[in-house]
């Protein structure tokens, strides 16, 4: 009994703190965007007042600001006085009532990657109050981590209990002012996920934000922030290899990491949001920055990412090295298909001695799509002895895609030792040729020839969500040879 | 300042004598064009200071006084050899030895233009709307340079040097040579930039070079301007089906320079060679940039270069290569290896690829490092003093490129400059 008076507890309590108690229906702010909109925001949040001068500083900064150009995409403007900037869930009324109203392709998506009933209703929007399974889930995940010491919650909430935390770390790697899609993301970001690991800890499971029920539709501004205290270790998973319904077109997340001494934080992301019909239009538009800072000597970052969904992505997970003997690793697989683009890399500061860096991207374009590796690896005067590897190979299926790799290398210091290359190539027709012969049948052989390209990358993922990405990235290839 | 010096440029532009309708390109352009800055993609990482802190005049015919000995001193190729000499961009006949050759016709580029010469109505037809602003300066002045022709497949080669030297220091020479080789001839072309004082003065030169079905055209340059020299090469090769295009320049001297290459393939099957050295050091700025366009189906490219920074040089290495839609069976190598002996050395590279056709073959590899401790220990464990070993190592690294040049006179002469300028560096180490 007392176990599910917890729980219970613990459920009413998560639905306070995502913000919404009642009166879902008129919870949504008029599109456009000025100063009232982000004091309603803090405000709503009940969020210290330094966040609030903090968001608006972000806006002023955001207002003198130009939308980047330079990356290899081609996109319709956005106009962000049309957008709305604080919605809550959508209401049970606009959702679809049960399975049968939702799309059939979504649901043989779903069907493929073997995803059990109730979660499909939940990714696709179903009106459902919530999955009672994932709930207890969620609820056992939290004693365990509580025990361990680690704090794993809703940035709101953490500015509300931690705000200590906060104020010592958020923005202190991506500053508000950062890039023209952080200054609008540190504006008006509604929700997002705070971690915390204590000291010598290793967080006793894998973090997921599929986990946290409280998260649901707060996806368009998202903020995380990671902290890895002295000698722990942590791995996030974000994302979830199903394509989710969303209403928002626009989606400007950022992600920041911090590892101290000898910390170690894993990140991995599955990220396939709607890329729209075979024309793009009504996909996602992803902006997103993430960095991670190594602060700490012998720290580890590792970033590992299959991207296949969205229209448009611009994103660059990077790795500030300042910590002496810190590792900064990108390993990233991304499909751009149908009208697809993608313009993606990383960045690796070398600051500390002895730093290393290793770049593996991977990009495969098929149909039209335009898949672009923008990198950049900076050695600093000081990066005695730093190493950086980089490989990025992109595979063509069809003769209307592109690929492109534009990468940068800066290096001012004689010790420091850089390597990077790259190459293009298609599926070889004797590659297929010796595949087929020998009986597979043309879709499970390129399948079988793209996991074998993406393979360095996939044994980076933790085991479970390797065996959805492999499986995610036949299906999103489905068709495109032949 | 930046007016003032656009100011500078258009007035110079305005009153430079008519000789050819391209000279409205360059003065239109002049008029929009903005400064090279480093928010351009295509400038990034090139300090500018030294080239757009001087109002340069402008080189006449009259400036600076040499004697064929002088040249002489200069030659690679035997006295029997043609012989062009640029002094200050323009075409000197009494420094320049020219014997009669078939097949070959040489015209100074004013007199190509005066008597409208076969082929010269191509002038400007590969650089264009002129890239940026010294582009459209070096468009806007037409006037200097040499045009030749080739229509046979020659055995000998022929030298082309420029010499930078004036009485005012502070001039810019504005040299286009336009180079059109005819289908199934051939020609080898030894181009130097050779110091001859030491003088602030800029170097600005348009290269135009097209090359017709099955030409072949072999291109060694070396460029071992004064240590106070601006240095701007821009090259633009287009070239027909079947043709054969190999270029190998080497940049050692000058206190900045960039050399540009622009390449188009306008037939299939054609192949093109480029290879680079760069040697920055003390205070030099060297950089190279590609711009290797693939826009027809099976052609081939191969794009080599390879660098050496010491004291507080640094070197800017941007290549691209863009394979266009149609272009299938494309097969483009792409490499950059650099050297840094020095603290305060820096090298900043992009080496670029966007593809839009999927039969294709195309990679690139950039190293950066240090010399090999490995190495260094064999070497010395064998006897060989550090410093000796080290240059030895330096030389290995750069002599790879250097015997593209495929002729050993010019070879000879490119590692005794890179050995005197290395000595002391090594000794140092």
């Amino acid at each position: 009994m007392d176990a599910v008076e917890q729980q219970l507890a613990e459920l009413a309590k998560t639905g306070y703190e995502a913000g919404f108690v009642s009166n879902i229906e008129s919870e949504t702010v008029p599109p456009g965007l000025d100063e009232s909109v982000i004091r309603y925001i803090s405000a709503r949040k009940s969020e210290p007042e330094f966040m609030l001068e903090w968001r608006l500083g972000a806006y002023q900064k955001w207002l003198q600001m130009e939308e980047p150009d330079w990356a290899h995409l081609k996109y319709t403007k956005i106009d962000y006085q049309a957008i709305s900037y604080f919605s809550a869930p959508k209401s049970a009324a606009d959702a679809p009532k049960s399975l049968d109203e939702v799309d059939p392709e979504l649901l043989r998506v779903y069907e493929k990657l073997g995803i059990p009933l109730e979660e499909q209703k939940m990714l696709a929007g179903v009106a459902v109050d919530a999955v009672f399974d994932s709930v207890s889930v969620a609820t056992t995940f939290r004693k365990q981590l509580a025990e361990a010491g680690v704090i794993f919650c809703s940035i709101s909430e953490a500015m509300r209990e931690h705000p200590e935390l906060i104020k010592k770390y958020l923005g202190t790697v991506v500053p508000q002012t950062d890039n023209y899609f952080a200054a609008l993301n540190a504006a008006v970001f509604t929700d997002g996920t705070f971690v915390y690991i204590p000291e010598n800890t290793r967080c006793p499971m894998e973090l997921s934000t599929y986990f946290r029920i409280n998260e649901r539709n707060t996806g368009q501004f998202e903020r995380t922030l990671i902290i890895a205290d002295k000698g722990s270790y942590v791995s996030y998973l974000e994302g979830c290899t199903a394509p989710q319904r969303d209403e928002n077109q626009l989606h400007a997340a950022v992600v920041e990491l911090i590892a101290l001494e000898d910390a170690y934080i894993k990140y991995s992301t599955v990220q396939n949001w709607y890329p729209g019909d075979e024309n793009g239009k009504g996909g996602i538009y992803n902006f997103v920055t993430k960095r991670g800072v190594c602060a700490g000597d012998r720290s580890r970052i590792s970033w590992t990412q299959v991207e296949t969904g969205s229209s448009i992505t611009w994103k660059y997970p990077s790795c500030v090295l300042k910590g002496d003997d810190s590792i900064g690793e990108f390993y990233s697989v991304a499909v751009t298909r149908g009208a697809q683009q993608a313009d993606t890399g990383t960045k690796m500061f070398h600051i500390g001695k002895n730093t290393t860096s290793t770049i593996v991207s991977k990009g495969i374009s098929a149909d039209r799509g335009q898949n672009a590796y923008r990198g950049l690896v900076r050695m600093n005067k000081g990066a005695e002895n730093a190493r950086n590897h980089t490989q990025c190979d992109s595979l063509l299926i069809g003769d209307k895609c592109g690929a492109h790799t534009f990468p940068y290398i800066e290096v001012a210091n004689p010790t420091a030792k850089v390597e990077h290359e790259a190459t293009t190539s298609k599926i070889g027709e004797d590659q297929l040729f010796y595949c087929r012969q020998r009986g597979l049948s043309e879709e499970d052989a390129v399948s079988m020839i793209v996991n074998g390209f993406c393979k360095e990358v996939f044994n980076e993922l933790p085991m479970e969500f390797a065996v959805e990405a492999r499986k995610l990235l036949a299906i999103s290839l489905e068709g495109a040879v032949g | 300042m930046s007016a003032a010096l656009l100011d500078h440029y258009q007035t110079l532009a305005a009153t430079a004598p008519k000789a050819h309708a391209y000279q409205a390109v360059g003065q239109r352009r002049l008029s929009l064009v903005e400064l090279p800055n480093r928010k351009q993609e295509a400038w990034r990482y090139t300090p500018l200071a030294p080239v757009l802190d001087y109002q340069f005049a402008a080189a006449s015919r009259e400036d600076g006084l040499l004697e064929p000995e002088d040249v002489a001193a200069l030659r690679v190729t035997p006295a029997d050899h043609v012989c062009i000499v640029l002094l200050n961009g323009f075409f000197m006949p009494e420094l320049s030895s020219l014997p009669a050759q078939t097949g070959l016709e040489v015209l100074d580029l004013e007199q190509a233009l005066q008597t409208s010469a076969t082929g010269i109505e191509r002038l400007g037809r590969l650089s264009g709307e002129c890239l940026h602003l010294f582009g459209a300066v070096n468009a806007a002045l037409t006037g200097a340079g040499v045009y030749l022709r080739v229509t046979e497949k020659l055995v000998q080669p022929l030298e082309l040097i420029h010499i930078n030297y004036s009485f005012d220091s502070e001039v810019l020479s504005n040299p286009r040579v336009l180079v059109q080789v005819e289908a199934q001839a051939s020609l080898t072309l030894i181009e130097q930039h050779a110091p001859f004082a030491d003088v602030l003065g800029m170097h600005n030169g348009v290269t135009e070079i097209f090359l017709s079905e099955g030409a072949e055209l072999l291109h060694p340059r070396l460029q071992n301007d004064s240590l106070r020299t601006r240095h701007l090469s821009s090259l633009y090769v287009q070239q027909a089906a079947s043709s054969v295009y190999k270029n190998t320049s080497l940049a050692l001297g000058s206190a900045w320079s960039r050399t540009e290459f622009h390449l188009d393939f306008s037939g299939g099957h054609a192949h093109c060679e480029l290879n680079g050295f760069y040697l920055a050091g003390e205070q030099q700025m060297q950089s190279m940039h590609l711009d290797v366009l693939h826009s027809v189906p099976d052609c081939s490219s191969r794009e080599s270069f390879k660098g050496i920074l010491y004291g507080q040089g640094k070197a800017v290495f941007d290549g691209n290569i863009l394979v266009k839609k149609d272009a299938q069976k494309t097969d483009a190598r792409l490499s950059n290896d650099n050297l840094l002996l020095s603290r305060d050395a820096e090298i900043d590279t992009k080496p670029r690829l966007e593809i839009y056709a999927d039969d294709v073959q195309c990679s690139h590899g950039t190293t950066v490092g240090q010399i090999d401790p490995e190495m260094l220990f064999y070497l010395r464990a064998r006897g060989i003093p550090k410093a000796a070993a080290t240059s030895m190592i330096c030389q290995g690294f750069a002599a790879e490129l250097i015997a593209h040049y495929e002729y050993p006179a010019l070879e000879t002469k490119a590692l005794s400059i890179l050995q005197e300028r290395l000595a002391p560096v090594a000794a140092n180490l």
